[in-house]
C-alpha cells in the first residue's frame, strides 16, 4: 500500500487522517451494499425508537392532545409524585415483577431443556413431527391462545372432566386469583417454549462431533455427553438470550395478559402494560401514563444494567 | 455477474425505499370528492357493530338526495364501549375526528373544554326543531350545564333510548307450571325449579343456567333492583341515600344485595362463569336456550325471541320479569330520562355540513317520519317483486350478501310509546302467513310490545344523579370506570373473598378518590337544585 511516510514536509497526523478517509472509502466501497442494507434498520430505528422519545417529555406536562405539545403545560414531577402516591401502583409494579421474574425462572430454561431433549430424539422423522408440532403454537395469536385455555379450563373443558374423572369438584380455575400468574406462565411455556429451541437448535449444531466421539470413546453416557459437552457448549448463547430476555421483560407484552385479564383477576394480573392502556388509551390520561412507562423503562434498563455487570464478571457480557 | 448481482439487489432495495416513501406520501390523499353539491359525513356511533354504511348503501344514496349529505359509518368494534373509546381517542390524537359522533366514557366535557366540538345552540332550534320541543326541558339545561358559559349547547342529548328490565322464558315457566315470579323469594323458587328441571325441555335436566350476567357484573340489574341501588348496566350510580346524593354502591343495601346474590351463586343458582361471560358469550347462552333470565335492553327482546324461534325453540315466550319485591328493601328499577350524549359535531365541520346532517337527524328522530324510515330502502328492507313489496327479514337481507343492514340508525329521541308505536306499523306490514320466518319476526314485536307495557308499569324511578356531568371524574379513571366495584362485587359473590371484605371495599372506595367525587358530585347536585 502506498504510504507518504518519509516525506518528511507533510505532517505526520494529516497524512493518517488521508489515509484512514481513504481507507474508509474502500472499505464502504468495497462493502456499500452492507452499508445498504443497514439503511432500513437505521431508518426504523430513527422513526421508531430515537424520534418517539421525544414523546417522553409529555410525562412532565399536563399534556392537552388538542392543544398539542408545545402549548401544554409544564408541571416538572408532578405526575411521577402522584404516581408514588397512588395506592394501585404498587400493587401495578409488584405484579410486573412477580410475574416478569416467573417468566424468567420458568420460561428461560424451558426451550433449553426442550432442545436438549428434541437433539436426543434420533429418528429424523419423529425429531422432525415434533419440531412442527412445537414451533405451531407460538403462530397462534395471544387472542386464540386465551380462547383456547378459557376453553379447556371451563367447567365442562377437558381439565374439569378430569378433575371430575378423579373424583374432584368442577372448578372455574380462570377466575381463581391463585391460578391466574401460572396460567400466565403455562400459556407462554406453551406458545414460545418450541419456537425458542431453534437458537439452541443451531447452537447445538455448530458443536464439533469429534467432542463427542471423544467423549464416547471415553466412556461417557447419553447423558454425561449432554451435561459435559452440549450443554457448556449452548452456554454463551444462552447467556446473551438471557441477557436480552431480561431487556424485554417489563416489555411482558399487553396482548398475553390482556386476553387472560378479568375483573375477578385484576389484583393479581394487573401489570404497568395493562394499566397504561386502560388508564392511558382508553382514559385519556396520556402524561400520567407516560410517566409510568418511564418508570418502567427505567426499571427495565436498570435490570439489564446489573445482569450485564453480573455476566461481565463471569467473562460475559454484551457490553 | 457477481457485480451484476450486487448492483440489482442495490437497485431493488433503494426501489423498494422510494416506493415506501412513496406510499407514505400516497396515504395522504383527501376522501375522494363526492358530486359537486353533496357534504360526506363520517358518522360515529354504538349500532356499527351491526353494519357498516358506505356511499353506495341505499339509504346513503337516499340521503344524497333528500339532504345533500352522504351518510357513512364505518365499522367501529363496541365491546361495551372500550373498544369503541379507545378507536375514538386514537382518532382525536391523531387530529382526525369523525363529524357527527356519539361522544363515550364521559369525554363530551374534554371536547367541549377544547374546543374540538362545534356549538349548536342556534343551529339545534332552528334545523331540529322537533327534536327540540321533545327533549324535556330540564335535560336541555343539563346539557347547558356542560358548556363553559352554562348558556350553549354542545351536545345533543339520546333521550329515554332504551327501556332496561328483566326478562324471563315463559316457556319455561310453562313447562314446570309456575307463575311469573314477583317478589325476591319467589324468583329464588323459579331458578331453583330452573335449576332442577328440564326447563328448556331438551332432555338433559342440568344444562339450564337459571340466571347470568356479564363481565363486570354487568347486566345483572335485577338481581340488584330489588335493594334499591341505583344501577344503569352494571353501573353504579348516584342518588340519595339518608337524605344526601351518595355512590350507590358503597351502601349497606349493598352489601345485602352482594349477600344475596352470593348465596344465589353458591346454590348454583347464578351463572358460575357470570363474571367472565364476554357479550357474545352472554348472548350466546341466552340464544342457545341455556339461560331462564336475563337484564337487558326490554326492546331488544325481539331479536333474541327471533333467534330462538329461528333455531328450532318454536314454542318460545319472553315474559316480562317485573321488578322483584324485597321485604325489607324500596326497590326500583332505575332510569334516567336523559340516557347519555347522543352526538356531538367536530367543530371542523362547516356550517352547511352540520345544517344538513342536522335536518337528517331531525328526519330520523321525528316520531312523524317512523313509518316512512321503518319502510326502509329497497334491497335492505324490502325487494319488489311483481311489483308488489316483499318484505325482508334480517336473515332474508343478510343472504343478499351485500353486506348491508337494516339501518337507519341514528336514533337518540324515543320513548316507549314511540317504540310500541313503532312495532305495530312494522306489525301491520307483515305478513306472518308468509314464512316461518315471518311469524318470527311477527311474535317479537308483539313480544317486545308486551314487554314495554309491562315495563311502563312497573317501578322504575328516574334518579337523582342523572345529571351529573363527567368532569365529577377528572383524576380519577378508576372510580369512573367503577373498577373497584367490579372486582370486588365478583370475588366475593363467587365466594373467593369473605362478605366482609365489603367493609374494604367501601373504605378503599373512599380513600382512592371517592370521597372527592362524592363532594363533587353533591356540589353539582345541589346547584342543579
Amino acid at each position: 500500500m502506498a504510504t507518504n511516510v518519509g516525506t518528511p514536509a507533510v505532517p505526520v497526523t494529516l497524512v493518517r487522517t488521508g489515509r484512514t478517509r481513504k481507507l474508509r472509502n474502500t472499505t464502504m466501497r468495497k462493502h456499500r451494499l452492507l452499508y445498504l442494507m443497514v439503511i432500513p434498520g437505521i431508518l426504523w430505528f430513527l422513526l421508531f425508537r430515537a424520534i418517539p422519545m421525544g414523546g417522553i417529555l409529555i410525562a412532565f406536562q399536563d399534556y392537552n392532545i388538542f392543544r398539542g405539545f408545545l402549548a401544554s403545560r409544564w408541571v416538572g414531577f408532578k405526575h411521577f409524585a402522584y404516581l408514588f402516591q397512588y395506592q394501585d401502583f404498587y400493587r401495578v409494579f409488584y405484579n410486573s415483577m412477580l410475574i416478569a421474574l416467573q417468566e424468567i425462572l420458568f420460561g428461560f430454561p424451558a426451550p433449553i431443556l426442550l432442545a436438549l431433549a428434541l437433539n436426543e430424539v434420533r429418528m429424523s422423522s419423529l425429531k422432525r413431527g415434533l419440531q412442527t408440532v412445537l414451533y405451531l403454537p407460538y403462530f397462534f395469536s395471544w387472542v386464540m391462545i386465551a380462547a383456547l385455555f378459557f376453553q379447556l379450563l371451563s367447567l365442562n373443558g377437558i381439565v374439569n372432566q378430569i378433575i371430575v374423572a378423579l373424583g374432584g369438584e368442577r372448578m372455574l380455575l380462570v377466575q381463581r386469583s391463585w391460578f391466574f400468574r401460572p396460567m400466565i406462565i403455562l400459556s407462554g411455556l406453551y406458545r414460545n417454549s418450541g419456537y425458542g429451541t431453534i437458537v439452541y437448535l443451531a447452537a447445538i449444531a455448530g458443536i464439533d462431533p469429534q467432542l463427542y466421539e471423544a467423549a464416547m470413546i471415553d466412556g461417557a453416557n447419553r447423558f454425561q455427553r449432554i451435561v459435559r459437552i452440549t450443554f457448556p457448549s449452548i452456554l454463551p448463547t444462552a447467556m446473551v438470550l438471557l441477557l436480552l430476555r431480561i431487556g424485554g421483560l417489563m416489555n411482558f407484552g399487553f396482548d398475553r395478559i390482556y386476553n387472560f385479564l378479568t375483573p375477578l383477576t385484576y389484583g393479581v394480573g394487573d401489570v404497568f402494560d395493562t394499566y397504561v392502556y386502560r388508564v392511558g388509551l382508553t382514559e385519556g390520561q396520556y402524561s400520567l401514563t407516560t410517566a409510568i412507562g418511564l418508570f418502567q423503562g427505567f426499571v427495565a434498563f436498570a435490570m439489564v444494567w446489573v445482569v450485564n455487570q453480573l455476566m461481565r464478571r463471569q467473562g460475559g457480557g454484551l457490553w | 455477474m457477481k457485480r451484476q448481482l450486487t448492483r440489482s439487489i442495490g437497485l431493488a432495495l433503494v426501489l423498494s425505499l422510494v416506493a415506501a416513501a412513496l406510499g407514505v406520501a400516497a396515504g395522504k390523499t383527501e376522501k375522494a370528492a363526492p358530486g359537486r353539491d353533496v357534504i360526506a359525513i363520517e358518522h360515529w356511533n354504538e349500532n356499527n357493530q351491526n353494519g357498516i354504511m358506505d356511499a353506495n348503501h341505499p339509504q346513503s344514496v337516499a340521503f344524497a338526495e333528500q339532504f345533500g349529505i352522504v351518510w357513512e359509518s364505518p365499522m367501529v368494534p363496541w365491546n361495551g364501549g372500550t373498544d369503541y373509546l379507545q378507536q375514538l381517542r386514537l382518532r382525536i390524537a391523531a387530529g382526525e375526528l369523525p363529524d357527527v359522533f356519539m361522544p363515550w366514557g364521559g369525554i363530551e366535557g374534554e371536547l367541549i373544554d377544547n374546543g374540538a366540538v362545534a356549538d349548536l345552540t342556534a343551529l339545534v332550534r332552528e334545523e331540529m326543531p322537533v327534536y327540540y320541543n321533545n327533549v324535556p326541558a330540564e335535560i336541555w339545561d343539563f346539557i347547558k350545564s356542560l358548556s363553559p358559559d352554562g348558556r350553549s349547547i354542545y351536545v345533543l342529548p339520546a333521550v329515554q333510548f332504551t327501556p332496561l328490565g328483566g326478562m324471563i322464558r315463559g316457556d319455561w315457566l310453562d313447562r314446570l307450571g309456575l307463575p311469573v315470579p314477583t317478589t325476591v323469594d319467589e324468583y329464588v323458587t323459579v331458578l331453583r325449579a330452573f335449576r332442577d328441571q328440564d326447563a328448556n325441555g331438551d332432555g338433559d335436566p342440568n344444562n339450564e343456567i337459571p340466571t347470568s350476567g356479564r363481565e363486570g357484573g354487568r347486566w345483572m340489574d335485577h338481581l340488584f333492583a330489588p335493594f334499591g341501588i341505583a344501577m344503569v348496566e352494571g353501573f353504579p350510580q348516584f342518588d340519595i341515600y339518608d337524605g344526601k346524593l351518595q355512590y350507590s354502591a358503597v351502601q349497606p343495601a349493598m352489601r345485602s344485595a352482594i349477600e344475596w346474590m352470593r348465596g344465589l351463586y353458591a346454590e348454583g343458582l347464578l351463572d358460575p362463569e357470570t363474571f367472565i361471560n364476554t357479550n357474545q358469550v352472554w348472548m350466546g347462552k341466552i340464544t342457545g336456550d341455556l339461560i331462564g333470565s336475563w337484564y337487558h335492553g326490554v326492546h331488544w327482546a325481539g331479536g333474541r325471541f327471533t333467534v330462538l324461534y329461528n333455531s328450532g325453540v318454536t314454542d318460545v315466550r319472553l315474559e316480562y320479569l317485573p321488578m322483584l319485591r324485597h321485604p325489607d328493601y324500596d326497590g326500583f328499577l332505575t332510569t334516567t330520562d336523559y340516557r347519555r350524549p347522543g352526538y356531538v359535531f367536530g367543530a371542523h365541520m362547516s356550517e352547511e355540513a352540520i345544517r344538513r346532517t342536522m335536518r337528517a337527524l331531525e328526519w330520523i328522530n321525528d316520531p312523524a317520519t317512523s313509518e316512512e324510515r321503518l319502510r326502509g330502502y329497497e334491497g335492505v328492507n324490502y325487494l319488489i317483486e311483481d311489483g308488489r313489496e316483499v318484505r325482508l327479514t334480517t336473515a332474508d337481507f343478510l343472504a343478499l350478501g351485500t353486506g348491508y343492514r337494516t339501518s337507519v340508525g341514528a336514533q337518540v329521541f324515543s320513548n316507549a310509546e314511540v317504540i310500541a308505536g313503532q312495532n305495530l306499523f312494522q306489525m301491520s306490514i307483515i305478513d306472518p302467513d308468509e314464512s316461518p320466518e315471518m311469524f318470527a319476526a311477527y311474535g317479537s314485536l308483539v313480544n317486545v310490545n308486551r314487554m314495554i307495557d309491562g315495563y311502563s308499569r312497573d317501578t322504575v324511578r328516574a334518579i337523582a344523579g342523572q345529571f351529573l356531568p363527567p368532569s365529577i371524574y377528572e383524576g380519577y379513571p378508576d372510580i369512573r370506570t367503577h373498577r373497584l366495584f367490579q372486582e370486588y362485587v365478583a370475588k366475593i359473590v363467587v365466594g373467593d373473598w369473605g362478605l366482609d371484605r365489603f367493609d374494604e371495599f367501601v373504605d378503599r372506595w373512599y380513600r382512592s378518590g371517592g370521597t372527592v367525587v362524592t363532594e363533587r358530585a353533591q356540589e353539582v347536585y345541589a346547584a342543579l337544585q
